[in-house]
């Protein structure tokens, strides 16, 4: 028999992890049809198949959808990515994303009041607003406007979430940038990089499920020459 | 890594080793600890240098050195001069509060001249600290950020000092901030033994039931007494800590660096 080590003698409980809520706001409004609404589902599913096969990840993110088009619903829940299973977005109507941006705070904050009162540990909850166009239930300085600008800024403020802002195609990125809070630049994917961006924020997310304080700031930057994305001035 | 040390009354051991996620990258383990033990006092500190601070590291080394030499030099002073020591009470006792808030500061300002030196932010330097000074009296600690802080007396283990109250699980006051008083919490209580833990491996020593954060004394209980028994049988005990910390079921419970530093008085067999 071997030399007794501490391993053998303790007990060491299992590890219970602190959750970390994240959301995607998606537009599936008229204008994503064709390739994009593909290529988003697409990139849901590799979301999700890359988040499932990362240990900590699978344990520490609660991911959720909230899409708008037709109208603005929260499509998945706030759900662990074991069970989580990608929704099949269809795309049509507006874009009401000031309701849908307003909605994502709500849910981010009864998702936290749900880990406080079980008494589990978390990390702040992420925002991603995915969109092609521009807002058609708010105008700049109209009070849907400022009421979204008020909680986006305030929230991050706050410090009671992240908020990033992702264009496509044609979207309107100066208003994106008026809704993104300060210093956070909205970033453009580049054509045909849909894959890549999700590749992106599953690593994004694998880092924050394993993050300390400021590493957020470290994420990989997804705006070099083989990056996804750009930042248009 | 600090010697384990004993002195007839005392033993101190302890280890940090880097956590599995810095291993990946190459990167140093980032937490430290330190000790000393004077006639009648074990001082023990433990640190965790953040890894988004450029220098997180070498502030967590340079604060476990400094507040317990603080601390030590306090105690020295206070049993050479004993009326005129500045940290003594009214009854003649040492004022172990008071030693500690100004260890802590002393290590605060070992950070900022050493921020100054390099010509960087202070905030380069980030880093938790825990200090705690065990005595036939008692233990009292010192703890500004996460990690946890556990006593044991007689085979009851209770909960000392809890991680610090940020809301968010990766993020934790400091050392470094501003309002590092503010932060600093106290908090005594009667002990045979003390356990300090960084946050790496503090899903060891306690967890969460209802919401409610409770020590978790199959670890703890075993661990005060074999580490007992192993000094008494001349096994390395820092060894065998750095090896508990570097198993896979402690690497389970987290991905960054782990200190845990134990600090025991020996029962009456043992003196």
């Amino acid at each position: 028999m071997g030399v007794e080590k501490l391993e053998d003698i303790v007990d060491i409980p299992y590890p219970q992890h602190p959750h970390c809520a994240t959301i995607l706001v998606l537009d599936t409004s008229a204008s994503m049809s064709g390739n994009k609404i593909a290529e988003l589902n697409e990139g849901l599913q590799i979301l999700t198949d890359e988040l499932k096969e990362d240990d900590l990840a699978v344990k520490r993110i609660d991911l959720a959808v909230i899409t708008f088009g037709k109208g603005v619903e929260l499509v998945r829940p706030f759900t662990g990515m074991s069970a989580f299973e990608p929704p099949e977005l269809v795309a049509g109507g507006y874009t009401p994303m000031g309701e849908a941006i307003l909605e994502a705070v709500r849910v981010v904050e009864e998702r936290k009041a749900e880990y406080r009162r079980i008494g589990t540990d978390y990390y702040r909850p992420w925002i991603f607003l995915i969109t092609d166009g521009q807002p058609t239930d708010m105008r700049k300085g109209d009070a849907k406007w400022q009421e979204v600008i008020d909680a986006v800024h305030g929230g991050e403020q706050e410090r009671k979430f992240l908020f990033w802002a992702l264009g496509v195609d044609q979207a309107n990125v100066s208003l994106l940038r008026e809704i993104s809070p300060p210093g956070k630049t909205p970033l453009m994917l580049k054509e045909a990089k849909w894959a890549d961006m999700f590749l992106w924020l599953s690593k994004s997310l694998s880092q924050i499920s394993d993050s300390r304080i400021g590493e957020q700031i470290s994420l990989e930057n997804p705006t070099g020459p083989e990056g996804w994305g750009l930042i248009q001035l | 890594m600090p010697e384990s040390t004993s002195h007839r009354e005392f033993i101190a051991c302890g280890a940090s080793v880097a956590g599995a996620r810095h291993i990946q990258g190459h990167i140093p383990c980032e937490d430290a600890w330190a000790c000393e033990i004077l006639p009648g006092h074990l001082i023990i500190a433990a640190a965790d240098g953040l890894s988004s601070a450029e220098r997180g590291g070498d502030g967590a080394k340079i604060v476990v050195t400094s507040c317990v030499r603080a601390a030590a030099g306090a105690i020295r002073s206070g049993c050479e001069n004993p009326s005129h020591g500045a940290d003594i009470t009214e009854t003649g006792a040492f004022d172990i509060p008071a030693i500690i808030r100004s260890a802590v500061r002393g290590g605060r300002k070992a950070l900022v001249l050493q921020a100054e030196t390099e010509g960087i932010p202070l905030s380069s330097y980030a880093t938790t600290v825990m200090i705690a000074i065990l005595s036939p009296q008692g233990v009292c600690c010192g703890h500004i950020g996460d990690g946890v802080c556990v006593r044991a007396l007689s085979g009851e283990v209770s909960l000392l000092s809890k991680p610090g109250n940020a809301e968010y699980a990766n993020e934790t006051p400091v050392l470094t901030g501003t309002d590092w008083e503010k932060q600093l919490r106290i908090s005594s209580g009667a002990a045979d033994a003390v356990l300090l833990a960084t946050d790496g491996c503090q899903g060891a020593l306690i967890q969460r039931e209802e919401g409610a954060l409770i020590p978790y004394s199959p670890f703890v209980v075993p661990l005060v007494r074999s580490l007992e028994r192993f000094f008494r049988e001349g096994r390395d005990c820092n060894g065998e800590i750095s090896d508990l910390l570097s198993s896979p079921r402690m690497r389970a419970l987290s991905s960054d660096d782990m200190t845990l530093a134990v600090g025991l008085r020996l029962s009456g067999e043992n003196l």
